[in-house]
């Protein structure tokens, strides 16, 4: 599903964003660092501080992202369900290193914390028409 | 009413709005552009129908509202409320939204990034406006205080 036309939309250039819905059908919408390719059937978000996501998907495990390219400006949407989370290991220690790198950068160091790389399967993904 | 600490985020930063489907999915979409009614509590985001069109047919069956605005300060509120109206977008509020975009576009141009590709996504302007009641405003700057509703 995911192909080597949507990776470098995954490389956490641009933020990406997110909604989740609680089990009350009330929505939420936030933006995270970086959608992280796992492989051609999930992703990873990170789990820093967006409570409120965390609580949504743990409820209903439905989630819907948009990545954008930012070498073509292309943006693609992605319907996800959450699968389950990662608080070590190999993804986690990756997802957290560049994490750090993010922080770094937009000067948020201290303050980017990862607790978790949440895994969540692909259902579809699609290129928006701009 | 919504609070003034929250209007340069409001009129100035990037938004998203989202909604839910009766079944409990959700979509969103990006906003370019916003008026606020501060004394009534709305706000009225402009988005463009050809690439909203699951947000638009979901929205108008549950009218419900998470629409997120964010600064590349990071600075960044979460509004949520119920729908009032979806309605074409008159000459007054697109030549808003065309401002709010050249200004946008400036931005990320200084930034570095190609104005070729800014344009792509920001380039065309919306066509429709949502209007929506808020019931209630979340902080989400990152940090400790992400999540603190505030009162107004």
């Amino acid at each position: 599903m995911i192909n080597e036309e949507h990776t470098p939309a995954m490389q956490g250039m641009f933020p990406s964003t997110i909604t989740t819905c609680s089990k009350d059908g009330e929505p939420n919408t936030s933006v995270i660092s970086q959608v992280w390719y796992v492989d051609e059937n999930h992703v990873a978000l990170s789990n820093q501080f967006f409570n409120k996501t965390k609580k949504n998907v743990s409820e209903n495990p439905y989630a819907f992202a948009t990545i954008t390219n930012p070498q073509t400006f292309d943006m693609y949407e992605m319907e996800l369900m959450f699968d389950h989370t990662e608080v070590e290991g190999d993804l986690f220690d990756e997802m957290e290193m560049k994490l750090e790198a993010i922080a770094s950068m937009s000067g948020m160091s201290g303050i980017f914390k990862l607790i978790g790389s949440d895994v969540y399967k692909v259902k579809s993904i699609n290129k928006l028409n701009l | 009413m919504i609070p003034e600490l929250t209007m340069n985020v409001l009129t100035t930063g990037f938004g998203h709005v989202g909604t839910a489907t009766i079944d409990k999915k959700s979509y969103h979409t990006d906003t370019m552009g916003v008026t606020v009614d501060q004394q009534n509590d709305t706000i009225s985001c402009f988005v463009k129908s050809s690439i909203a069109e699951e947000f638009l047919k979901n929205v108008n069956e549950t009218k419900k509202i998470s629409f997120y605005l964010g600064l590349e300060t990071h600075e960044a509120y979460n509004f949520k409320g119920t729908l009032i109206e979806t309605y074409d977008l008159g000459s007054e509020e697109l030549s808003q939204s065309e401002n709010f975009r050249k200004s946008f576009i400036d931005k990320m141009k200084s930034m570095g990034l190609p104005e070729d590709g800014i344009k792509k996504i920001f380039g065309n302007p919306p066509d429709k406006g949502l209007k929506f009641k808020v019931e209630k405003i979340f902080k989400q700057t990152p940090g400790p205080e992400a999540g603190q509703e505030l009162s107004f």
